[in-house]
């Protein structure tokens, strides 16, 4: 099936202006498979990290939204082991206005508000409610090892 | 359909990120294409639809009334967008207003494929050929001795065929059609041309060979790149300038209208407000060195009530809270004089009653002193 124009216009976009701190390159053999890069929000404990994710528009996008997972290992309570990320406008508040932009600028909000009152990890929720302190202390060590180059 | 010049952006869908087709207005006032928005809320369940927008929900009862089309002028801006025509691949050129592709297509377009003429053919045939008759039928190129359909010969002739020679105009050359326009932007020799010195001064023209050969001797020329990228500096320079001077303007005109402020609040409010303006500048930090300097020579110490003044967004609703204040103050003080005044004329009138009394206390005195000594005097003389 041929690509919708709003996903080609939207790619241009992305390429001609892209957001800072953020960069989403499609693949070449499929255009709805883009490799994501953003870097950790500046004063959270993701900062001076680039953390490399994957993104998919499925069939019917816009109408349902772009799957989207962490590749790098991250240390925070809406995002598990194999990157799932907990985020409510990927799940039921999606709504076909919103565009591969605006999802990347959530989640890079996201990584500096975590909110472990809706858990997807739930070690690391409990963790940062119980002792936020170590708990930013292991998100800082896991970006050092894991998310810098 | 592929659009002459970027669209504006408010003339979006947010859904397909294309010029609005069919526009649909929701009661939240948001706009979508019909087919985006229908399919958007194909993908919903409930009694109620959510816009893509802003969320806002829209009851699924009496749903025809709201959704509408959008304001009419909003459908003619739409119309009236240049675009491509479909056939532009086949080599129809036009940009027609999106309103009247269809008739253009179905009416005019020379490049719209239609049936050919002979009842017996069903094959398809270009408009602009379509009243020669059938021409379905397999020839060959007179130039180059190619075979193909008799309706592919005229564009084969006009535009691919290689052994189709035209004279070039201006170096009488022989070529073929499709190398011409190279040949024109670089090759022919014959060409008029401009020395490349020309924007700064040199005058020199003639064509392209002995403007090659003048280039090589001439000063203007060899300086002309430098010159260029001086020209480009200059202008980036004047563009900062510019903006710069504006930015001046600006802040002249956001001064004077301070000023402006300042003085024509000091003379109402007089010498012992204006003093106490003083002594609250001096509590919330003032950034405006101009301010200050009408403030400070009026500056005397007087027993004041510290006015807590928060911090403020601009200078200017900072003095003007300052003068309202400094009303306020005023009003105070009018009060207490006129307090003052009242216990004052209460306080000489009980003063004159008592001294009044006093007063007639003695006359009486005064009085039977007299009499006593009339009396005394009346005893004597009898005596």
């Amino acid at each position: 099936m041929s690509l919708p124009k709003r996903i080609i216009k939207e790619t241009e976009r992305l390429m001609a202006e892209p957001v800072p701190g953020i960069s989403a390159v499609p693949h070449d053999d499929n255009l709805r498979y883009f490799n994501v890069t953003i870097d950790g929000p500046s004063q959270s404990p993701y900062e001076g990290g680039t953390f490399k994710l994957e993104l998919f528009l499925p069939e019917d996008y816009p109408m349902t939204p772009p799957k989207v997972r962490f590749l790098t290992k991250i240390y925070h309570p809406n995002i598990d082991r194999l990157g799932r990320i907990c985020l409510d406008v990927l799940k039921a508040n999606w709504s076909p206005a919103l565009q591969i932009r605006t999802i990347l600028l959530s989640i890079q909000a996201l990584l500096g508000a975590p909110n472990p009152d809706d858990p997807l990890a739930n070690d690391v929720a409990q963790r940062w409610k119980e002792d936020q302190n170590a708990a930013i202390d292991t998100a800082k060590e896991w970006t050092a090892k894991y998310a810098t180059a | 359909l592929e659009y002459v010049s970027p669209v504006d952006s408010n003339l979006i869908c947010a859904i397909c990120q294309c010029p609005f087709n069919q526009p649909m207005q929701l009661v939240c006032d948001h706009t979508f294409c019909n087919d985006c928005l229908k399919q958007c809320f194909k993908n919903q369940e409930g009694t109620t639809r959510i816009c893509p927008a802003c969320r806002g929900p829209i009851e699924i009862l009496n749903f025809k009334s709201k959704t509408r089309k959008s304001p009419r002028y909003v459908i003619q801006m739409l119309d009236d967008l240049l675009v491509r025509c479909p056939n532009s691949k086949a080599g129809c050129e036009s940009h027609v207003k999106r309103g009247e592709i269809e008739d253009h297509v179905d009416k005019y377009c020379d490049y719209s494929v239609l049936e050919c003429s002979d009842d017996e053919c069903t094959q398809g045939i270009w408009r602009k050929y379509s009243e020669q008759g059938c021409l379905h039928f397999m020839t060959m190129c007179e130039d180059c001795g190619e075979s193909m359909m008799q309706k592919d010969i005229f564009e084969h002739q006009e535009k691919t065929c290689l052994k189709r020679f035209i004279r070039c105009q201006h170096c009488s050359d022989e070529l073929a059609k499709p190398h011409l326009k190279q040949h024109l932007a670089s090759i022919c020799p014959m060409v008029p041309a401009r020395c490349t010195g020309q924007p700064f001064g040199c005058p020199f023209e003639g064509t392209r060979a002995t403007v090659n050969a003048h280039v090589i001797s001439c000063v203007i020329a060899t300086m002309a790149p430098y010159l260029s990228t001086q020209k480009a500096a200059f202008e980036e320079q004047d563009k900062a300038n510019k903006v710069l001077q504006r930015k001046l303007d600006l802040f002249e005109g956001g001064l004077t209208a301070m000023q402006n402020i300042l003085y024509s609040d000091n003379p109402p409010t007089a010498a012992s407000s204006a003093s106490r303006a003083a002594e609250t500048s001096i509590d919330t930090p003032m950034t405006e060195t101009g301010a200050m300097a009408v403030d400070i020579p009026n500056r005397h110490s007087q027993q004041g009530m510290s006015t807590g003044t928060p911090p403020f967004d601009t200078p200017i609703s900072h003095l003007l809270s300052l003068h309202e204040s400094l009303r306020e103050e005023l009003s105070r003080l009018e009060n207490t004089i006129a307090e003052l005044d009242s216990r004052t004329t209460v306080m000489i009138l009980n003063e004159g009653q008592r001294s009044k009394d006093e007063m007639t206390h003695a006359n009486a005195a005064i009085n039977s002193m007299r009499m006593q000594l009339h009396w005394l005097m009346s005893t004597r003389l009898q005596q």
